[in-house]
């Protein structure tokens, strides 16, 4: 009997030309997804046809796939009941185990085979037309089977007896459906909290598919392996298949034990709770009079109907248990969300701020807003669903008042669901201790507007709204609406998408709250996206109402022609000022955006980047003169994202020869009003706009001093999409020198470094970011400024009212004008040219750290850590007084700057932080405070390394810059917590490491030749340097350290240098291990 | 006060012709529109009811060109579906006050008097606070056909609605009907000859899309009187009568196959003659022998 219900279901799935259609689908998915991998896999070496690409496919599956499958897998068991054939094939003689049997393998089978059509998808992926031939590979046909075989094939296995396991218990369609999307929803949160998740091998287990592991498994293998290895399988992949494999053959057990056709056939039939009970007599009872009524059917008359329809529908939407129960579980999980795995950064848990706790909307997004679309189409076909169509249809109101009412009732639960959101935060808020930080504007804002709140919750039910018109269908509505905004939300995650304005109901800036400056510039953006939107959600539902199909009777052509009357006149209009508005507002979107260069997709700035590079590559040979002082007066606005301003470049000709023309690289928005050389006005000799570089010919001999002085201004005009220019924002504002003034010669740190771009723009590959400790050029530059020397100078800053600015040096004076602040910074001693300042309203916190005034300037509230950082600076003060030598500064501020901006920033006197970092981390915990202290000695020490010790722009140099002051930090962390607390972070750094190199876009180099890439130096030369420094012998490290600097006495030292005199000094039993180290990648 | 059909085409997307030229005019009182299943009965209701439009042609109520001013007519029109459905996690009285409002009536106290009276004239009252998912098929029948006595129309067209009625519950249904049909026009559409003949005083009958026959039920009746014959037969001699006569039906009576034959003149000796019915006249134009009576 199984073979021929096998045969039967799949000849009968097989000739329906959707399921063709399914098979395209799932075929152009295979070549959609592998594209999206291969643009994660940055490295030049992973081939398009790799295998690791592959198998994340098979493990991810991809939203079409899961939607397929819900479709089909419920469907083969309950089709009897949706169309009522149980009632004659139930009574067929057939073994009802059997039966089931045979329907749960072809539902599998079908599954199967339609997922093959992702595999083949795979394998056309060459010759799909999307890359080069050079692209691709072999096709690694043994790793595909090997990835089809135990990630797909048993992920299905495990979809399909869970759907029906689902069914046979609940009896239900949408338990099927709910059960899959239930399964996908937990992948989601497992791969979403997977980047940062305290215990990874926990997240690997609870993510149903694997492919939590399979993608963190893959991310570490070298960008080689990725293109032919076959997925390493470890224990904890094994634990994760017995889990979920194990856990769905259970299921399958107890279904199949459970199914009978007597109990499923229940189904068919609702049950009544309570038997009704009927009084006894005539049932059309002849003595009752009815009386009469006035009828009123007045436009006014309609909107009040409307209101009291839309209420009632409301509560026809959340009077149903499965709503209550369906929004418990969801409650349950957002406060869970908040209380547990609320949002943290690097190490540990934050204090219970109103930003963390709505945070819970984003991580969770996805789910609320299937759900509220799914919600949305059974609501605008309810009287379809429920059959009562042909009474409603035929009342005498017009279809806006009983389709409007139904939207309003939606927007009534999406309100609901931003509320319980709501609600959920400010009770974890309540629990954790943390009432004062309850911000109810912030939870209005974030929850109530269109930041992924209430606003956009509306936009997508508006959209749900069309489809419901458009198709008159509630299966294609679902799907439609679903599948498009998975679509949408998919393509900008992958990047096949760049710009907003293609993505409905898509604002920018939703995960860029900065506790110090709020949404910045995302706030005016956000409106006027929202407004694009709403004015296009305004023609959805307009057109979802005249699109509504009133009984049968709606003529498709008259739709379309607008001919019939479902839309009034004044309805018609507002729909073409809603359509004209959309395309108006996207045309001021591109001005405000694209026009005034605040965004470009990633290949136009790279097409910049190297035409620069094949234009102005001949400049590097060209002598420049250096820039040995600046005296920089700074006008700051941050209201108006504006910097007026006045530098005197001291430049001097150190080239050994005469220059006559000065080639300067200008910032973008920087406009320059005036140039002078030597107080004298200069012309500009050329310019190049587009690629921002210009030309002053002025002869400067060798050795010759002058004075280039540049009075310019720089501000932000429309907004953004992309960018939080940071520089110049509202509150916190953090610019470096260079985002204001020019760069001098050939601006080498334009050029794309990552091999793949530059073989796409006809780029000679390069074999290291950097250039060897040979290039004697190079070796003389300093890292931080190529074309500056150190030197002191003078900062005259002001801002506005209400705000302090921070620079280098000290604060010789500081004094009010024209309700304005105004700061006069002087350094202390020569610097390297890396000045950063920042403006913003602070609070300030004051202590002694060895007679050094120390103070902290930190949002008004964030209050926390203060004792912890003082902890942390008087501690590391003495560690370099005590192991380097004086701490090289007079006075010192740290600062809390917006998150954003990278972990850590110094300059001379200043230490600038994240407000990621630690300002706002629950700091109750060893690892959290050991965080803190790490951190902040890290900028201590580099303060003293970088006043001693000039760094050269050459390989090593981030040893040097980065990974020395953490490994030296790590000292100070062990002192004062332990070996445990260094450990853990070791450990944080090994994973990071281990993670990340696999993404390395070229070739990963020996610490001793490296050349700058993030995952390398901060994670492997740490953990070396710290190997060595235990080695050794803390004191003997410093000491040797110490020493070689005060020998270079102020001259560049190459890592190789200090590494070699280093290796001198370690003992024998540890010089392979070092070796290993620093000299090779294994 | 009528109900008048002009030239009325219908058809479907997939070929078949609902509604071929159908005119009809309909006065006060109860109309019997008899006719098969797929015959084109609910096609003409719901475009009656507005829910479907028609190809061409023309339905006017009282002056009401229902297919200009469909909203107009929803004003005074009362339906009951051949199927239909109900809210199930709402009770009667809800989703009659519900239906009341978007009737029209908006005076609350107004409606609720309404609703409660149509409750008790339909006998829901004890049940009137349960949820309707729990209802039996009579109990919803019966709540569909208080729902269409809402917002008191001028037009109510109720689609076979005795499906799922036990036979007292059915014959008090007519009762109730008949009463209404006193000041209103109502259209009762069905396949069951039975209930025009006792309920209604004009009548029409559709086969395939086309009018077939219209007229009151005493007229279509006596219009075979005279012409009329049955006669017992054996099982195995039906082929040759049919073949040899007009067999307008045939049935089983005691084992015995009873046939009825329509011919001017009698047949021959071994039939008898029999009064008409309005099932005869039903059963002879259904077989094709068309008989035109005026009303």
């Amino acid at each position: 009997m199984i073979p021929g219900i096998l045969k039967f279901e799949l000849k009968s799935r097989f000739k329906q030309p959707l399921t063709v259609l399914f098979f395209l689908m799932l075929v152009f998915q295979g070549i959609w997804y592998t594209q999206g991998n291969y643009e994660y896999y940055v490295s030049d070496a992973t081939l398009m046809n790799g295998a690791a690409l592959f198998y994340k496919n098979f493990a991810g599956g991809g939203i079409i796939l899961i939607v397929i499958v819900a479709i089909i897998t419920g469907t083969l068991l309950y089709k009897d009941i949706q169309y009522k054939s149980a009632e004659f094939i139930y009574a067929l003689p057939i073994r009802e185990k059997r039966f089931f049997l045979g329907r749960f393998f072809s539902a599998f089978l079908i599954n199967v085979v339609l997922v093959a059509g992702m595999f083949a998808g795979m394998v056309l992926v060459p010759y799909s037309g999307i890359a080069t031939p050079d692209k691709f590979g072999p096709t690694p046909w043994g790793q595909m089977i090997h990835g089809f075989l135990i990630l797909t094939v048993t992920n299905l296995f495990m979809l399909t007896t869970v759907c029906f396991a689902s069914l046979v218990i609940f009896k239900r369609m949408a338990a099927g459906y709910l059960s899959i999307f239930a399964l996908v929803l937990l992948f989601l949160m497992a791969e979403a909290v997977s980047g940062n998740a305290a215990n990874i091998t926990l997240v690997q287990l609870v993510d149903p598919f694997a492919y939590v592991y399979t993608a963190e498994v893959l991310d570490a293998l070298p960008a080689q392996a990725k293109n032919t290895s076959y997925l390493p399988l470890q224990p904890v992949f094994f634990l994760n298949r017995l889990i979920w494999i194990g856990g769905g053959l259970l299921l399958f057990f107890m279904a199949y034990r459970r199914f009978s056709f007597k109990n499923f056939i229940t189904a068919l039939s609702a049950k009544p709770k309570k038997k009704m009970v009927e009084r006894r007599g005539a049932p059309f009872n002849r003595q009752i009079i009815v009386p009469g009524v006035t009828l009123t059917f007045s436009s006014i008359e309609y909107i009040r109907k409307f209101w009291r329809l839309s209420i009632l529908e409301l509560r026809n939407v959340v009077r149903p248990v499965n709503f209550k129960i369906i929004l418990g579980i969801l409650a349950l999980m957002f406060f869970l969300q908040n209380m547990m795995w609320n949002a943290t950064y690097y190490i540990g848990p934050q204090q219970p701020v109103t930003s963390s706790m709505t945070l819970t909307r984003l991580t969770m997004g996805v789910f609320i807003m299937m759900i509220l679309m799914i919600w949305a189409g059974e609501l605008f076909f309810k009287d379809k669903t429920c059959n009562i169509w042909q009474i409603t249809d035929a009342l005498p109101v017009p279809v806006w008042v009983s389709q409007l009412s139904k939207f309003v009732a939606m927007c009534g639960v999406a309100l609901i669901m931003a509320l319980t959101i709501i609600a959920c935060g400010m009770l974890s808020q309540l629990l954790l201790g943390g009432w004062n930080e309850i911000d109810l504007a912030l939870y209005a804002d974030d929850l109530l507007g269109y930041r992924w709140g209430w606003l956009t919750y509306i936009l997508n039910i508006t959209w749900v709204f069309f489809l419901a018109g458009l198709t008159g269908n509630r299966f294609l509505t679902h799907i439609i609406g679903v599948g498009y905004y998975f679509f949408n939300i998919i393509s900008f995650d992958m990047g096949i998408m760049e710009e907003l304005r293609f993505g409905f109901a898509l604002p920018p800036g939703i995960e860029d709250y900065s506790e110090m400056n709020g949404y910045g510039i995302w706030s005016l953006a956000a409106f006027w996206y929202f407004m694009v939107w709403a004015a296009l959600g305004g023609v959805f539902v307009l057109l979802g109402i005249h699109f509504w199909r009133r009984g049968a009777s709606l003529n498709f052509t008259k739709k379309l022609l607008f001919k019939t009357n479902q839309i009034n006149w004044q309805g018609k209009s507002v729909a073409l000022i809603c359509l004209v508005g959309f395309f108006f507002l996207q045309s001021f979107i591109v001005r405000q955006v694209n026009d005034k260069g605040n965004f470009e997709t990633d290949a136009m700035a790279n097409l910049k980047d190297a035409d620069y590079e094949k234009q102005y590559k001949w400049l590097e040979a060209i002598p420049q003169p250096k820039i040995t002082g600046v005296n920089l007066s700074l006008d700051l606005f941050p209201d108006k994202r504006r910097a007026a301003y006045q530098a005197d470049l001291t430049l001097t000709n150190l080239s050994g020869m005469a220059i006559d023309t000065l080639y300067l690289n200008t910032a973008e928005f920087v406009e320059i009003k005036e140039v002078l050389w030597n107080n004298k006005t200069v012309d500009i000799a050329w310019e190049d706009a587009e690629m921002d570089i210009l030309a002053i010919a002025h002869k400067l001999d060798s050795g010759a001093i002058a004075t280039l002085t540049i009075t310019a201004d720089k501000q932000y005009t429309g907004f953004t999409q992309s960018d939080p220019q940071p520089d110049l924002t509202f509150n916190g504002l953090f610019m470096g020198a260079r985002d204001i003034l020019p760069i001098i010669g050939y601006q080498a740190d334009r050029e794309l470094d990552k091999n793949r771009d530059r073989s796409t723009y006809n780029l000679e590959k390069i074999t290291s970011r950097m250039a060897p400790v040979t290039d004697s050029v190079a070796l003389s530059q300093d890292v931080f400024s190529p074309d500056a020397r150190w030197f002191k100078g003078k900062i005259t800053v002001s801002t506005i009212e209400e705000q302090t600015v921070i620079a280098p040096g000290v604060l010789k004076r500081t004094w009010e004008k024209n309700q304005r602040n105004y700061f006069e910074y002087e350094l202390e001693k020569a610097s390297p040219f890396d000045w950063y300042f920042c403006s913003a309203s602070f609070e300030k916190f004051e202590f002694q750290a060895r007679d050094i005034p120390v103070s902290i300037f930190y949002k008004k509230g964030h209050n926390y850590n203060l004792p912890l950082y003082q902890k942390s600076m008087q501690a590391s003060i003495d560690f370099v007084n005590e192991q380097l030598g004086n701490y090289p500064f007079s006075e010192v501020r740290l600062i809390q700057i917006p998150f954003y901006q990278n972990g850590h920033y110094v300059f001379p006197n200043g230490i600038a932080i994240s407000e990621k970092e630690g300002w706002i981390a629950d700091s109750s915990g060893i690892p959290e405070k050991a965080y803190i202290l790490f951190s902040t000695a890290t900028q201590v020490i580099r303060h003293w390394l970088f006043q001693h010790m000039p760094i050269g722009n050459v390989q090593g140099a981030d040893m040097l810059k980065v990974a020395l002051p953490e490994a030296m930090a790590l000292q100070i962390v062990h002192k004062h917590y332990g070996e445990e607390a260094v450990e853990g972070l070791l450990k944080k750094k090994q994973d990071a490491y281990g993670k990340e190199r696999g993404n390395e876009p070229n070739t990963e180099p020996p610490l001793i030749q490296a050349d700058g890439i993030d995952y390398l130096e901060k994670n492997k030369g740490t953990i070396a340097l710290y190997h060595l420094s235990r080695g050794l012998g803390f004191s003997t490290f410093n000491k040797e350290l110490v020493a070689v600097i005060d020998e270079f006495k102020q001259q560049v030292m190459p890592f190789g240098l200090l590494y070699d005199l280093m290796k001198t000094k370690i003992p024998e039993h540890l010089a392979n291990d070092i070796k290993e180290d620093f000299e090779k990648v294994n | 006060m009528n109900l008048k059909i002009e030239n009325l085409n219908k058809t479907y997307s997939n070929g078949v012709q609902a509604l071929k030229n159908v005119s009809l005019t309909i006065e006060k009182g109860m109309f019997g529109l008899l006719g098969q299943n797929g015959a084109g009965k609910s096609t003409l209701m719901r475009t009656i009811a507005t829910l479907q439009d028609a190809d061409s042609g023309s339905i006017d109520f009282n002056g009401i060109d229902v297919g200009s001013q469909p909203d107009k007519l929803r004003e005074v029109l009362g339906y009951l579906p051949q199927e239909f459905g109900v809210y199930p996690t709402a009770t009667a009285t809800e989703l009659l006050t519900h239906i009341a409002d978007m009737k029209g009536i908006s005076d609350a106290a107004e409606r609720k008097m309404q609703v409660e009276a149509l409750l008790e004239k339909v006998n829901l009252w004890d049940v009137r606070n349960k949820k309707l998912g729990g209802y039996s098929g009579g109990m919803k029948q019966r709540f569909g056909i208080a729902q269409a006595l809402l917002g008191n129309p001028k037009l109510i067209i109720v689609d076979e609605p005795t499906a799922g009625l036990d036979p007292m519950e059915r014959n008090r249904f007519y009762n109730l009907l008949s009463e209404i049909g006193e000041n209103t026009v109502v259209i009762l559409s069905t396949h069951i000859v039975e209930d025009v003949s006792t309920l209604c005083n004009q009548m029409a009958i559709i086969g395939k899309g086309e009018l077939l026959l219209t007229g009151t039920p005493d007229h279509v009746e006596s219009a075979l009187r005279g012409k009329l014959w049955e006669k017992q037969i054996e099982k195995h001699e039906l082929a040759k009568y049919e073949n040899e006569m007009t067999v307008i039906s045939s049935r089983f009576h005691l084992g015995k196959l009873m046939i009825t034959v329509v011919a001017d003149d009698l047949p021959d000796g071994n039939f008898w003659t029999k009064n008409p019915t309005l099932e005869d006249a039903y059963f002879n134009v259904l077989s094709n022998k068309k008989i035109t009576v005026q009303a």
